[in-house]
């Protein structure tokens, strides 16, 4: 790798010893991977944060790293904590676990991180442009900004995210550079030119993730214009079923104007259908059990925006939560701060729903509760729950979820029936 | 026994019995690093574990912690002998250099083969990966 004198000091320890140390594992990596040098990053995004996934390795790894004195270069922001970072004891975390969490924090604090806490820098403040070279993680952001803004950012991973941002370089490979951006599977929407339902992009997200693999598709039909929290949820279900680090969407992503743009010079390599039948398999896969009483209705997985909490209000319609089952939404500071000031918090507290802030069902302790069976409109989370919270599954539309917290099992909502093509109502309710 | 040509992706030579699976393979959610057994209830090898194994999966997917993953099975102890991939990623790449760097345990991983290892490696052959020099021998 061609390493310019500020790079090659780094590697000779004139910046210190964990600078040093940081550009030895990333050049090591470069090597690997071909790069013929290193590209600079406006910022680095850190998923070396929650203990619930990093374990003991990865809370040595950070206190090594600031015990050598490390400082962030480029602006650096943490992934979700590992517990909400204030009323961690209300959510029974247990308090070895909740010390480890805050060993974490207090070494980034002391390596100058922006304490975000989030899977979504990019809604909070921290959003990369059109064409910015980044090193981020948090698979479901990678996949986000790649194919939403048109950043560049391969999936780095953790680790490698804490020596980006102390380096403010990363290995210039893969997504970084123009040729590897272009598509090579084509992805035809063949649901009769329909719009898809706010549940349904998770539903193809998770489709395409196991589907794809690492290959880059242009999803060609998608009807109508997404909104943001639709793409993010899709996305995060595709970064979890599949290596996806990117998908060109016609029309949406901004280096896919048009098919053409998207293939580049690539030759089309194969095409994937999406259909109903598509559509309604995968929903099914991504159910454990069929219905079930439900103890948890978990939403916010990435973390929830305002409208979309605003939208679960409006679906409770002033009913309570059923008794024996918790309705909880994770989301940021930024966004529960908001929720407090337009009285919407006092009223979810009110109905019997929390809100959970800056961590989410699958990186804390949910599992110390006991549930049985977890429901949730999150494809990423319908994907992780077994494992990561110990419980089956029951994936659904917001209104879904919010009529299975209010009757405290699966119960059709009235008002989305006759919405919800594909999804007959003997399906699973 | 015979030998065949792939790329390294990280240093090292190891070798063990093969587990061989034709899906994807995560290691976050996937793998319990205090054990190594594979709790992924989704995966066909659920309930395996891939202790000392050369592990055989054509590619990674999802979560990007995945090298934290890497780690802590070094910190324990459980890590694989060896992984042999259709496609490495970044992730696993990383991971296995970290693995190294920070508890020096060697994991060498190697793709890009000139046979297809999926089909031509089944469960339980001896296998020793030279990532190092860029070879597998395949005895039985």
């Amino acid at each position: 790798m061609i390493l310019t004198q500020e790079e090659e000091a780094m590697l000779r320890g004139d910046e210190g010893e964990a600078a040093k140390l940081a550009m030895e594992i990333l050049v090591k990596v470069g090597e690997k991977f071909g790069a013929k040098r290193l590209v600079l990053v406006a910022s680095a995004h850190i998923v070396l944060a929650m203990y619930k996934s990093i374990f003991d390795a990865g809370v040595e790894v950070c206190e090594k790293f600031a015990a050598m004195g490390a400082r962030f270069r480029v602006p650096t922001t943490l992934d979700p904590s590992g517990m909400d970072t204030q009323k961690w004891r209300e959510f029974k975390t247990p308090d070895a676990y909740a010390e480890k969490q805050l060993r974490v924090a207090k070494a980034y604090e002391q390596m100058g991180a922006i304490m975000s806490w989030t899977c979504l820098p990019h809604f909070t403040g921290s959003a990369p442009r059109f064409g910015e070279h980044v090193g981020w993680t948090e698979s479901s952001a990678v996949a986000f900004i790649n194919s939403v803004l048109g950043a560049r950012s391969n999936r780095e991973t953790a680790v490698l995210d804490v020596c980006i941002g102390i380096t403010g370089r990363t290995p210039e490979y893969g997504l970084h550079l123009q040729e590897n951006r272009y598509g090579k599977a084509l992805v035809k929407m063949e649901i009769g030119g329909r719009m898809l339902q706010t549940w349904e992009y998770p539903v193809l997200g998770y489709f395409l993730g196991k589907t794809l693999g690492s290959e880059i598709g242009v999803v060609e039909g998608l009807v109508g214009s997404p909104k943001m929290d639709e793409l993010k949820s899709m996305l995060a279900a595709a970064a979890a079923t599949g290596p996806l680090a990117m998908v060109h969407l016609v029309g949406i992503t901004p280096e896919a104007r048009t098919r053409a743009e998207a293939f580049g010079p690539n030759h089309l390599e194969r095409t994937v259908t999406v259909t109903e039948e598509t559509l309604k398999t995968t929903r099914a896969e991504m159910c454990t059990v069929k219905s079930a009483k439900i103890d948890l209705v978990a939403l916010g997985c990435p973390h929830y925006s305002i409208a979309e909490i605003q939208n679960v209000i409006k679906l409770l319609a002033g009913r309570k939560v059923a008794a024996n089952t918790e309705l909880w939404i994770y989301t940021t500071k930024q966004v529960r701060d908001l929720a407090d000031r337009m009285g919407i918090m006092a009223e979810l507290l009110g109905l019997g729903g929390k809100i959970a802030t800056e961590t989410c069902m699958l990186i804390s302790p949910v599992e110390t509760w006991g549930f049985k069976t977890l429901m949730t409109d999150s494809g990423k989370c319908s994907y992780y729950a077994p494992v990561q919270c110990k419980t089956d599954v029951i994936f659904g539309s917001a209104a879904e979820c919010v009529e299975a917290a209010v009757n405290g099992r699966v119960v059709a909502p009235q008002q989305a029936k006759s919405r919800l093509p594909g999804d007959p109502e003997g399906g699973r309710a | 026994m015979k030998t065949f040509k792939g790329k390294g992706v990280t240093d090292g030579k190891n070798a063990g019995p093969a587990l061989v699976t034709g899906q994807m393979f995560g290691f976050w959610g996937g793998v319990d690093p205090a054990t190594g057994i594979i709790i992924d209830q989704r995966h066909e090898l659920y309930g395996q574990s891939i202790k000392g194994k050369v592990f055989v999966f054509p590619e990674g997917r999802g979560s990007t912690v995945g090298a934290a993953i890497i780690l802590e099975l070094a910190r324990c102890g459980n890590a694989p002998a060896a992984i042999i991939n259709h496609h490495t990623e970044g992730i696993l790449a990383a991971g296995g250099i970290l693995a190294d760097k920070f508890y020096n345990t060697k994991l060498p991983i190697i793709d890009g083969l000139e046979i297809d290892p999926i089909t031509e490696i089944k469960t339980g052959d001896w296998v020793e990966v030279d990532a190092t020099a860029g070879f597998i021998t395949v005895g039985k």
